[in-house]
């Protein structure tokens, strides 16, 4: 690791400040505290040291000009400043990466101003054509998001995958976001009596229901965490994998995992539902053994029996 | 004793203000804070320089003398300056909003506005998260550069001209020419297993009208070397609505009155075909062709029968993976 003090992350500032000020002479401290995000303490330590900089021999002509006069800021003899350092990759695939990604987002640009600006900067950086980001559309995203930000509340029909069952709730949405490659509502959910986190993809109706709510203050949606939380009732199930099912240790919250040297593994997974054992059994097949508990290890054989009943009737067959 | 702020800032300046390559003795003379001991200065400048370079400071080393055995450093302004980009405060605006409202895991987008002009107007709710890998910086500057990519991907080296990168279902993903393979071909990023090296610059013409999404294969019944067959996948009502949302309204080939539809999916690697269809449970069924609902009967069977065989029929096959 290379070695990361402040007065990389200060110079950083700095040395886009420097131009930015020298471009609008007489620039006040507190606009400048808003534009660059930092406490103005912070901002009047900046102007303070640059006076102390320049080109050797450092007299006065060859040192930064700063004026402060009741708190309008004025920058000179800094011609080596005057334009900001150009965007790394990360900042520029960043940029790019966020605007196209809200870009995606229906309604998210309506004057077109953010399509405009990342046409100049695709350009600025050379990458043209060379960079797309999909967030998909799923059918009621629209009518949640409105309900959202009106706080209306609304009736919902979700299919609930770990349990594999429909069901209709009542929700007020806290928030409607894209993260981990899908797009969730956090809402209160008065079924549940509790927060809850619905996948859009599984929400197969959405119906106003004319009620508002008073939304809670503003809790930023925690998007970090992973979106299912084993709880401590949750039975517990221990699976030997072989090599091939080793993605399941990178895909599931696993609470134990040892790897041993030939590539298998043992994890302990919390298992809420009993249909989320069946589909993971069901895909690795071989690759894949309960070992506890005794109570659940006729699970991949009765779910395998079951499906199967379906695949030994007449196929319903194609058209044509 | 120089404060290291200020000695990094006259260092940049010194660099970006000359007119010649410096070596370090001539640097230590110019900027003040340099101590005289020789080992001590070297170390001292090779922290300043990582540092400087951390932050994005194009510095070059070059040759100073004819023999080439003196190098020294400086910083082209051309490297350096921030192109005009001529964004309108609206603009910035929309920038602000965007870093604002789609977090970057890790990444510096506050950072990055500051040198387009600094936080234009007011900041967003989040309405989404996308993640960050250390090789994305990497890839995007090869795709600028137009450099070949060479790669460790499931333990196989690659090499890669990169047309695209794209995100997509939480994952990102490079798209372009592999060159083993000799054919398109597309890249989890964060499979790769460890360093991105970059080839000399100019090294290939991406397609013109590229579109990276168009050309990426990121189900995992793609990805496989199998002879391409069209598998038939009946869906039920329920859960038709999020597989064709995954797989696109393309795929249909038959909505029925009950809801349920069946789609034709292109599949090359029927193992990751019959883990997609078994983890809908019992909201699907393999239809066709015959040799793969044999196949998915087949398994079904031997998990039927708690057979423990193990053999090449495993689920697995890393590119099974959800």
């Amino acid at each position: 690791m290379s070695p990361r003090p402040l007065a990389g992350a200060r110079l950083r500032r700095v040395l886009a400040l420097v131009p930015w000020i020298a471009d609008h002479p007489g620039a006040t401290i507190t606009e400048l505290a808003a534009r660059f995000g930092v406490p103005e303490s912070e901002l009047e330590r900046d102007l303070e040291y640059l006076p102390l900089c320049g080109l050797p021999p450092y007299t006065p002509d060859r040192l930064i000009d700063v004026e402060i006069v009741d708190g309008h800021v004025w920058i000179r003899f800094a011609d080596y400043f005057e334009r900001p350092l150009r965007l790394s990759a990360e900042e520029g695939l960043g940029l790019l990466a966020a605007g196209r990604a809200l870009l995606a987002v229906p309604g998210s640009d309506e004057h077109g101003t953010l399509a405009i600006a990342l046409e100049k900067l695709t350009t600025a950086l050379g990458a043209t054509g060379g960079l797309a980001v999909e967030v998909g559309e799923p059918a009621h995203l629209d009518a949640l998001r409105t309900a959202a930000s009106e706080q209306e509340r609304v009736e919902i029909d979700y299919y609930s995958f770990g349990r594999d069952a429909n069901s209709t709730r009542q929700i007020d949405l806290r928030s409607v976001f894209h993260a981990f490659g899908h797009w969730y509502a956090a809402a209160y959910c008065h079924q549940a009596e509790d927060e809850r986190l619905f996948r859009l993809d599984r929400i197969h109706d959405v119906r106003p229901t004319g009620e508002h709510y008073e939304a809670p203050t503003a809790d930023e949606a925690s998007f970090g965490e992973s979106v299912y939380h084993p709880r401590p009732e949750d039975p517990r199930v221990t699976l030997e994998l072989e090599p091939d099912a080793a993605w399941v240790v990178e895909s599931y919250p696993c609470e134990v995992a040892e790897g041993r040297a030939d590539g298998s593994w043992r994890v302990v997974l919390a298992v809420s539902e009993l249909a989320f054992l069946e589909r993971l059994l069901l895909r690795l097949g071989p690759a894949a053994r309960i070992v506890a508990p005794p109570d659940l290890q006729a699970t991949a054989p009765a779910a395998a029996t079951r499906l199967l009943s379906r695949y030994q009737q007449v196929a319903p067959g194609v058209r044509g | 004793m120089t404060d290291r702020l200020e000695r990094l800032t006259n260092l940049v300046a010194t660099l970006l203000d000359t007119r010649r390559p410096l070596a370090l003795d001539e640097i230590a003379e110019l900027v003040p804070g340099y101590p005289d001991d020789k080992l001590s200065r070297r170390r001292q400048f090779e922290r300043d320089k990582e540092t400087l370079r951390g932050i994005g400071i194009p510095i070059r080393i070059e040759p100073i003398d004819h023999l080439g055995s003196d190098i020294g450093y400086r910083i082209l302004p051309d490297e350096y300056y921030l192109p005009p980009l001529d964004l309108s405060p609206e603009e910035q605006a929309a920038l602000h909003v965007a870093v604002t409202a789609v977090r970057l895991e890790g990444g510096a987008g506050r950072e990055a506005l500051w040198k387009l002009g600094g936080l234009e107007g007011e900041a967003a709710t989040a309405v989404a998260a996308l993640p960050t890998l250390p090789a994305l910086g990497v890839l995007f500057d090869a795709y600028r550069a137009r450099a070949t990519v060479t790669f460790s991907y499931r333990g196989a080296t690659r090499q890669v001209d990169p047309w695209g990168i794209l995100f997509r279902r939480g994952h990102w993903y490079v798209v372009g020419h592999d060159h083993d393979r000799r054919d398109t071909r597309s890249f989890r990023v964060d499979r790769m297993d460890d360093g991105v090296e970059l080839g000399p610059p100019g090294g290939f013409e991406p397609p013109a009208e590229l579109e990276p999404g168009a050309l990426l294969r990121d189900e995992p019944w793609q990805f496989g070397e199998e002879e391409s067959v069209v598998g038939h996948l009946w869906v039920d009502a329920v859960q038709a609505g999020a597989v064709i949302e995954q797989v696109g309204e393309d795929a249909v080939i038959e909505s029925r009155d009950d809801g349920s539809v069946v789609v034709g999916l292109p599949v090359t690697n029927a193992a990751a075909f019959r883990s997609f269809a078994l983890g809908l449970l019992d909201a699907a069924e393999v239809l066709g062709p015959p040799e793969l609902r044999a196949e998915v009967v087949r398994w079904l069977e031997d998990i039927a029968a708690g057979s423990a065989v193990a053999g090449n029929a495993v689920a697995g096959s890393a590119g099974t993976s959800p």
